[in-house]
């Protein structure tokens, strides 16, 4: 191996020049001395640590987990977002629900980069917005606290209205059409939301049951967020995921 | 090197461990023992298949939970523990994968676990071995020689890897391998199940793990292949490397031509997957190894005829080693300009972390700091080599070119420009 040579140690200096030269000349099809510039031929960055690697998980994934309120106080919803699955726990006490959501899946270089709430809480007839304590991203876990406001309840009160499941992400609190009281309402009218087959059960890909036919996706779509919403209060966490 | 053919998934009797659980044959990687277990002896068997030709662990290890996510680029030195659970009654319970005290997947399709799996196994090997340089690449063997197979994911790697392997070519790895900087021709085996992509499942529908693309589940995206699907399972931990071929499967008819080392340097570093780690020593070793070996690009619409080129590359006389010159980097950092500041009178020196490296015709940069490669022509070669800070720009090209003066100086501006552009060169001196 010559890597201890330099320009000076070698005669680099005199071939290269001369065999210049002579390319030059014949490239331009004439006798005498014609410069061939010097070029840049590629540019490359190596990548980043572990990027090639192919079968991994790369880009930003976002979950909208709906967390009924259920009278067990306690709701763990999986869910699927691509090649990333997270399993969000909501615990209710009094006006005060804490979330928290773990990566389930999706590689070494994924982490939670973001968490907010849309929800409300009319289980006692106070409709009002919630707050939001910050959580702290960048683990594998993300944690965070949302508090009813009832005190600042806006007014827009109406009788309460549980069972649809079809609850506002939007926190206007005005578009929910009352329900029947019944659990399970919504699901039938949100048919064509892949959640309600889905989320329930925990299992990832049933709501994407483009249907072999054979893995029984229909026979396992079990009641969804719907059926969990007799008390009213709900509302959906969006959870952001990032992967390196 | 390979060992004779074993059959590891033919196990009579799993024994079952402490826990009462079934266990894997433990594999290794670096010196790290994977344990797969499970309360199902149709998954571990299934698992030992998918890993036949890993190599074996170290069977009286403790396995402790894992967790070396959060950490890239770090080696601990634990042992590692997979769980693959599922309920009691299969039909309806999903399997849960637990990698150490984290449950990674939970899913009823065993394709999922097997996904996943093969994702931290991946991260596994490239964080588990920091000495080596690893490149995102494929290798097989015959007859004593190993081809690596190098190509972007898509361009028909693993189905070309699995089409040597079928037609007895030796089995390493259809995604990484891995070198010692001090032994860069000896390549360190990765044989993990062959992940053929969607595309490629009707060219295998014969092989029994390979579904029926119409009738799978649309997010399944490869079916990873057991190796004795393919042929006898040899262990395998080395191979010599003679030749390295970038692959490119498309519509252009099959035909294999050489590359140069400065391309194929290029081609290299775009797959390589800790060249950050490895820095001017892997560098070093992929110089080595462009100069010392056979370097080919192969385009092919036909996995037959493909494999017939590569039949003839084992034909091929070995490579005896280019004439390569190294370029050492400025000893002393002087200061950055403005690329259009840079004028003929300008003295110019080669950044202080930038290594080059000639090889008659063409050359490569490399600028450790940035990670950046750049692949310059035989005039590029000669300037670079004359940017020491002494002469202007002028000079090199009059010393270059005298009978072409002005156009020379302007070819050298133009080209030490870009080289600023990309920081790879430092000013000295701006003549006015």
């Amino acid at each position: 191996m010559d890597q201890d040579m330099t320009t000076q140690d070698t005669g680099a200096r005199q071939i290269g020049r001369r065999d210049l030269l002579k390319k030059g000349a014949m490239g331009a099809g004439v006798v005498g001395v014609v410069w061939a510039a010097p070029a840049i031929e590629g540019l490359t960055l190596s990548p980043a640590y572990g990027v090639a690697a192919s079968g991994g998980c790369h880009g930003t994934f976002l979950f909208d987990v709906k967390l009924p309120r259920p009278s067990t106080q306690h709701a763990s919803v999986p869910k699927q977002s691509g090649c990333v699955g997270a399993v969000t726990n909501s615990d209710w006490n009094g006006q005060r629900q804490t979330v928290t959501s773990t990566l389930v899946g999706g590689g070494p270089g994924c982490s939670f980069t973001n968490m907010n709430f849309d929800g409300k809480h009319f289980g006692q007839a106070f409709f009002g917005a919630f707050e939001v304590t910050s959580p702290t991203p960048g683990g594998t876990t993300i944690s965070a606290q949302f508090i009813s406001d009832q005190g600042n309840a806006n007014g827009d009160l109406g009788p309460p209205v549980w069972g649809d499941g079809n609850f506002n992400a939007d926190g206007n609190n005005k578009a929910d059409p009352p329900g029947d009281g019944t659990n399970g309402d919504g699901h039938g009218r949100n048919g064509t939301d892949g959640d309600q087959g889905n989320v329930n059960d925990g299992i990832d890909g049933d709501s994407n049951a483009t249907g072999d036919g054979t893995n029984g996706d229909a026979a396992n779509a079990t009641p969804g967020d719907a059926a969990n919403t007799a008390d009213g209060d709900t509302g959906t966490a969006h959870i952001t995921v990032t992967c390196l | 090197m390979t060992t004779e053919p074993t059959a590891f998934s033919m196990r009579a009797e799993i024994e079952p461990n402490a826990d009462g659980w079934l266990t894997c044959r433990p594999v290794r990687v670096g010196t790290t023992t994977i344990i797969i277990e499970s309360p199902t002896e149709a998954v571990v068997r299934h698992f030992d298949a998918l890993l036949a030709a890993m190599p074996d662990g170290d069977a009286d290890v403790v396995a402790r939970p894992a967790d070396i996510y959060r950490n890239p680029g770090t080696a601990p030195a634990i042992d590692v523990r997979v769980s693959l659970a599922q309920g009691a009654t299969p039909d309806d319970t999903p399997f849960e994968l637990w990698i150490g005290s984290r449950r990674a997947v939970h899913s009823r399709r065993l394709w999922r676990s097997e996904d996943e799996f093969l994702v931290h196994l991946n991260r596994w090997a490239l964080d588990l071995t920091p000495e080596l340089l690893h490149l995102h690449t494929g290798l097989v063997e015959r007859d004593g020689v190993g081809v690596l197979l190098v190509g972007p994911s898509g361009s028909g790697k693993s189905t070309l890897t699995a089409h040597l392997v079928r037609a007895g070519w030796t089995y390493h790895s259809d995604e990484m391998v891995a070198i010692d900087p001090a032994h860069p021709f000896e390549a360190h085996s990765y044989p993990r199940p062959i992940s053929l992509k969607r595309g490629s499942w009707p060219i295998f529908s014969d092989l029994p793990s390979v579904p029926d693309p119409d009738r799978a589940h649309g997010d399944r995206e490869a079916v990873h292949l057991p190796p004795a699907e393919l042929a006898p399972v040899r262990q395998v931990s080395t191979a010599n490397i003679g030749a390295i071929v970038f692959v490119s499967y498309g519509d252009e008819p099959t035909a294999i031509r050489p590359v140069g080392p400065a391309e194929a340097i290029e081609g290299l570093t775009a797959d390589t997957l800790d060249l950050p780690r490895a820095r001017e020593a892997g560098m070093q070793a992929l110089v080595d190894l462009a100069t010392s070996t056979h370097l080919l690009r192969l385009t092919f619409d036909d996995l037959d005829a493909a494999a017939e080129q590569l039949e003839g590359v084992l034909k091929l006389t070995p490579v005896a080693h280019h004439h390569t010159v190294a370029i050492p980097p400025s000893p002393a950092h002087t200061f950055p300009t403005e690329p259009s500041a840079i004028a003929g009178g300008s003295r110019v020196q080669r950044g202080q972390h930038v290594s080059a490296w000639s090889f008659g015709d063409s050359g490569v940069i490399y600028d450790a700091e940035q990670g950046l490669v750049a692949r310059i022509d035989r005039t590029g070669v000669e300037v670079w080599q004359r940017l020491d800070g002494t002469s202007t720009l002028a000079e090199i090209a009059g010393d270059l070119a005298p009978d072409t003066l002005a156009e020379a100086t302007d070819g050298v501006i133009a080209y030490v420009r870009g080289l600023s552009e990309a920081h790879l060169i430092d000013v000295a001196e701006q003549d006015s």
